[in-house]
């Protein structure tokens, strides 16, 4: 047998036992660990000797050693397994010193005059900015992070910049920071579910920042006083080709802007007779007005984006068909519009109505009924949105339905707030049995009471229902949102793009692209359903992808 | 200064001041419409607002450090690297992580500074911890006499025995420490305890349950109140250690995930063995 | 030209030349306020100097605000040299605002030693490199960016200015404190009135720094001094 090559992870005692063990035996070692120096952890108790003591790595020798590479500061990107090899990517932080020249003389330490909290010792001492990582491996870094907020914001919008110049009455520049990003700053200032503010810091001494009205209020002022930042200039020249982008939700919209800015010509095709995607046909209006909607999306046709409505891609035109008329590149961005059925019986009776469809059809201004009673189902944004409509069309009484508790709502805590100061009863720990009918009527709902099992290893508590605990509620109307999945049914009669095992379309996640040379996909078709802003980050990385694609045909 | 785990938060003299609220229409004017609801911020208040924003920053870029480095060993313009490897075996370790999700209101932990968890407690005790391996008590600095170790049935034996470890340490370093264990009234926790007993003299070991602990004012002690069939003692201490339980970090569940192997078979604290898939192993803290 | 006999001029070429230190000392001294009166913007004969000036008076004021002096006890005015009348004028104002706040240390409550220790760690603090080297460094941030090319809003000057402040501060005061005679955590905190817990901190990294050692323990307590 030769040599092997072997990938440890973690730098802690074991790790380097392990990478040392390895090492003797000839092996080529690469030792990746998180943090920036190895041989953190310390053990309290020697198996060996059986006496306590701390018990440290060999640090000396694993550093020495000519067959093992020691990589700090690393992030596993990607593992793949093929041909009995492992693929692996690593991301290795950038520290900003120079190993080689650094002597310990702990200088920088002492001027530096940013104080931080000390990871390494749990926090109960303080760290410099620039410092060693401990005492045994005095190997220094630079902790110079993106700040939370903007880590948390899939376009990695510079928050700390926009909030600053908002700060300084600078809104206009705030503005124009926000657009240099992002294309949609109202929309996102309306509906983002601001996972930034989850994070936000202020909230750990009281309350987080209100960052996305904070967007809204830069966004509105423009929409208000007509003022409009500059932006970047469309490039005159044109780059002539074309580009399909299949849905108009803020995935392919965002692309196609993008797009247009580069000079390429892009068509997109919409089904509906709106365009948006789920912010058009999802998001009530009382979340969202529709002229704001309007005004941004006219924001991206007037860069000479053409929207065809009323064609759906595999029933108007089939997919192959876009290249033979022109198109060299397509962006699949159709969404997650298919409900989940509940897997319970008696879904089929008359009563029961996805929320999905529900709110499509309420924003499309087709005609709805909802009953007196009504259950919504699920714990996301469509089932607080679908209750909160509910009412608004005369509902009596509204029950939202969750089978797990408060804390595991994915909704936006100030949507299930607003919901309930509406008069939205949310019952917890309750899952649905089946549905009661008559005559195909829908007339109650068998229900149980969960509770919370164990955490599993990763710190998860599945609900399990609590024995004889199932009752039955008298209703009229039941909207399951418990989830939706893409339509791909296109896909499926024919073109041969992959799907993944849950239903959405398979793509490499650097570049977005299919397994098809020229087809690229992204947002919720791509992600499962997801928030406006994720589907706009695909729609950028998208566009970037495509421009890439294309500027490579162009050389060939 | 707020301390919160992984973060050093001055507390500005701002702190801490309401969000400015946005208007909103009233709920009796919602019903039977579909109006905008959140009406937005007035410029005064979304200033007000965003003038709250603490400007989060670690390394503000000032270049001092590099002005005072003999060997210019600093590099400020330095990118992340990637790297593509290709490899035979896969090793995955785990270091020592805690879930963070036990019953913290309840034991005080991040209310009361003087309550520590296990990892915490571990750099205490070390000597290339933040005191230098010297035994004091995060509040005041001081050498603490007592101290109380709470083990729950959620942390586990595991952590348990992590916890007997850091006792045994404790007294060795001083001497007249008394040690009290609090666990739950089961065979498993005892007798992992009593097992380890001979060699932890000072140490009483209380079973029942942890009602409420109470910080004492001015001490900073910790009151305890625990139960044991319904009795219902309480008890001073200057220090409280919670025991919590270990979990796989998160890059590990990450990688576990990618490579198609349930978590649950990554046993923690488990000697090298080959995981279901081929070519990757794992091993525990040994 | 009359103006109010309360005060006392000293001249420097340029406000820019004024340090911090300065101010603070003359507040040591004893003075009630220190009126600062300079060229109007964009007139400055050395291009820079009362921007520069502006950034020294600002932090100075932070600074003021942090150890519990009335940041009005320090203003910073323009004029030109034709300006005869507005300088009685400014003069006069500020003479009355300082007799609205009374004389120093009124807004302290502590004695005049709690007043004079805390503006000498506050003058040690502004006599720092590290000081120094960022108010430097301010202008810059703004208009050119930092290491790393981020430009900071005025926001986050502030911000950022008030954080390390605030740190420094609480550190130069430890340090005189060790300075006269090794002292335990709970000794500091009492004297600086600083929460244990955070003195016990600031120690900790001042020791990482090998700036203060352990001297020794008194009963339960370490006790602290500063590296020979």
């Amino acid at each position: 047998m030769g040599k092997k090559s072997v990938l440890v992870v973690g730098g802690g005692l074991s790790g380097i036992n392990l990478a040392l063990e390895q090492a003797e035996a000839g092996n080529e070692v690469y030792l990746v660990e998180d943090s920036p120096g190895i041989g953190g952890e310390r053990l309290l108790y020697d198996k060996d000797s059986g006496t306590v003591d701390f018990v440290s790595p060999d640090l000396k020798k694993v550093k020495s050693k000519k067959n093992i590479s020691i990589i700090t500061n690393a992030d596993i990107e990607k593992v793949e397994d093929g041909d009995g090899k492992f693929n692996i990517r690593i991301k290795k932080r950038a520290s900003r010193i120079i190993e080689e020249k650094c002597d310990d003389c702990k200088a920088c330490i002492e001027v530096c005059p940013i104080n931080l909290w000390d990871d390494e010792d749990q926090g109960l001492s303080f760290r410099t900015a620039i410092d060693f990582f401990n005492q045994v491996d005095s190997s220094y870094n630079i902790v110079k992070e993106t700040p939370v907020c903007q880590r948390s914001c899939p376009v990695n919008l510079d928050i700390r910049g926009y909030i600053g110049l908002i700060a300084d009455g600078r809104f206009e520049e705030s503005l124009a920071l926000i657009k240099e990003v992002l294309p949609f700053p109202s929309i996102c200032g309306y509906v983002c579910p601001h996972p930034c503010e989850d994070v936000c810091n202020r909230g750990k001494v009281d309350y987080p920042l209100s960052i996305r009205d904070l967007k809204r209020f830069v966004a509105d002022k423009e929409i208000h006083d007509h003022t409009k930042p500059k932006q970047e200039a469309v490039k005159p020249e044109g780059k002539g080709e074309l580009v399909a982008v299949i849905g108009s939700g803020p995935a392919g919209l965002t692309c196609a802007h993008d797009l247009a800015v580069l000079g390429y010509g892009v068509t997109v095709f919409e089904a509906l007779p709106r365009p948006g995607g789920m912010l058009a046909v999802g998001i009530p209006d009382y979340r969202l007005p529709r002229d704001i909607l309007e005004k941004e999306i006219g924001a991206v046709t007037a860069l000479g984006v053409e929207i065809k409505y009323n064609t759906s891609i595999g029933k108007d035109i089939a997919i192959e068909d876009l290249f033979s008329q022109g198109y060299k590149a397509i962006f699949i961005a159709v969404g997650a519009h298919k409900s989940l059925g509940m897997r319970i019986p008696g879904e089929d009776a008359e009563g029961v109505l996805s929320g999905v469809t529900f709110l499509r059809d309420l924003n499309l201004g087709s005609p709805v009924e909802v009953g007196k009673k009504v259950a919504v189902i699920g714990g996301g944004n469509v089932a607080i949105d679908s209750a909160r409509c509910a009412l608004r069309l005369g509902a009596k009484e509204v029950a939202i339905l969750y089978r797990r508790s408060r804390q595991e709502m994915p909704a936006s805590d100030e949507e299930v707030e607003a919901a309930l100061e509406e008069g939205v009863n949310v019952e917890f720990l309750v899952a649905p049995l089946e549905v009661l009918s008559s005559d195909g009527k829908v007339t109650g709902f068998k229900c149980v009471r969960m509770e919370l099992g164990k955490p599993d290893a990763s710190g998860r508590r599945s609900p399990i229902p609590v024995e004889g605990s199932e009752f039955v509620m008298e209703l009229d109307t039941i909207m399951p949102a418990i989830g939706q999945a893409p339509d791909t049914s296109f896909i499926e009669r024919g073109f041969g793009i992959e799907l993944t095992k849950r239903g959405t379309i398979k793509v490499n996640p650097d570049s977005l692209g299919t397994n098809m040379p020229g087809v690229f996909a992204g947002g919720d078709c791509q992600t499962g359903p997801w928030i406006a802003i994720g589907a706009i980050a695909a729609g950028k990385k998208a566009a970037k992808s495509i421009d890439i694609y294309l500027r490579s045909l162009a050389m060939q | 200064m707020v301390e919160e785990r992984k973060r050093y938060i001055l507390e500005f003299t701002d702190i801490p001041k309401e969000r400015q609220s946005v208007n909103e229409l009233p709920v009796e004017q919602r019903i039977n419409n579909f109006n905008q609801v959140d009406l937005g911020f007035a410029e005064d208040a979304a200033v007000e607002e965003a003038r709250r924003c603490l400007s989060c920053r670690r390394c503000l870029g000032c270049g001092l450090c590099l002005a005072e480095c003999d060997k210019d060993a600093i590099d400020f313009g330095q990118a992340d690297e990637m790297l593509d490897l290709s490899v035979d075996f896969v090793i995955l370790t785990h270091g020592v992580e805690r879930v963070y999700t036990l019953p913290s209101e309840k034991f005080g932990y991040g209310r009361y500074v003087n309550v520590a968890t296990d990892i915490e407690f571990e750099r205490i005790l070390s000597d290339d911890g933040p005191y230098g391996g010297m035994l004091i008590r995060p509040f005041d600095g001081e050498i603490p006499a007592k101290i109380g170790f709470i083990c729950t049935e959620e942390g586990g034996v595991d952590a348990l025995n992590f916890a007997i470890h850091e006792a045994m340490m404790a007294k060795k370093k001083v001497d007249s420490l008394e040690i009290a264990f609090f666990c739950p009234d089961e065979d498993a926790y005892v007798k992992e305890l009593e097992r380890n007993y001979d060699n932890i003299p000072g140490i009483t070991v209380k079973r029942g349950v942890v009602k409420a602990i109470r910080e004492v004012q001015g001490s900073k002690n910790l009151c305890l109140e625990w139960s044991n069939k319904g009795d219902v003692t309480e008890e001073e201490f200057n220090m409280i250690v919670l025991s919590m339980r270990p979990q796989l970090p998160g890059y590990i569940v990450e990688l576990a995930k990618e490579l198609d192997i349930d978590i649950n078979e990554l046993e923690i604290g488990a000697l090298l063995k080959e995981t279901s898939k081929k070519g990757v192993f794992f091993a525990g803290t040994m | 030209m009359q103006y109010v006999p309360d005060i006392r001029t000293i001249r420097v070429m340029c406000t820019g030349r004024i340090d911090p230190s300065m101010i603070l000392e003359a507040f040591l001294h004893g003075v009630d306020g220190v009126l600062i009166l300079g060229c109007r913007e964009g007139e400055c004969h050395y291009v820079t100097g009362n921007i520069e000036a502006a950034n020294k008076i600002d932090m100075t004021s932070r600074l003021m605000k942090i150890i519990g002096i009335d940041s009005d006890r320090l203003y910073f005015g323009h004029l030109s040299s034709a300006e005869g009348a507005r300088f009685v004028e400014l003069a006069e104002g500020f003479t009355k605002r300082i007799r609205e706040i009374g004389p120093l240390g009124r807004e302290i409550k502590e004695d005049k030693e709690v007043l004079k220790f805390r503006l000498e760690a506050a003058k040690a603090a502004v006599e720092s490199e590290k000081l120094r080297w960022v108010i430097g460094k301010k202008t810059e941030f703004m208009d050119q960016g930092n290491k790393y090319g981020e430009r900071f809003t005025r926001h986050e000057i502030g911000r950022l200015l008030d954080g390390i402040l605030m740190d420094e501060i609480s550190v130069k005061e430890i340090q005189l404190l060790l300075q006269e005679r090794p002292l335990s955590v709970r000794d500091v905190s009492e004297r600086i009135d600083l929460p244990p817990h955070r003195v016990l901190r600031y120690i900790a990294g001042l020791r990482r720094k090998g700036v203060v050692r352990l001297e020794g323990t008194d009963g339960v307590s370490p006790l602290y001094s500063l590296q020979g």
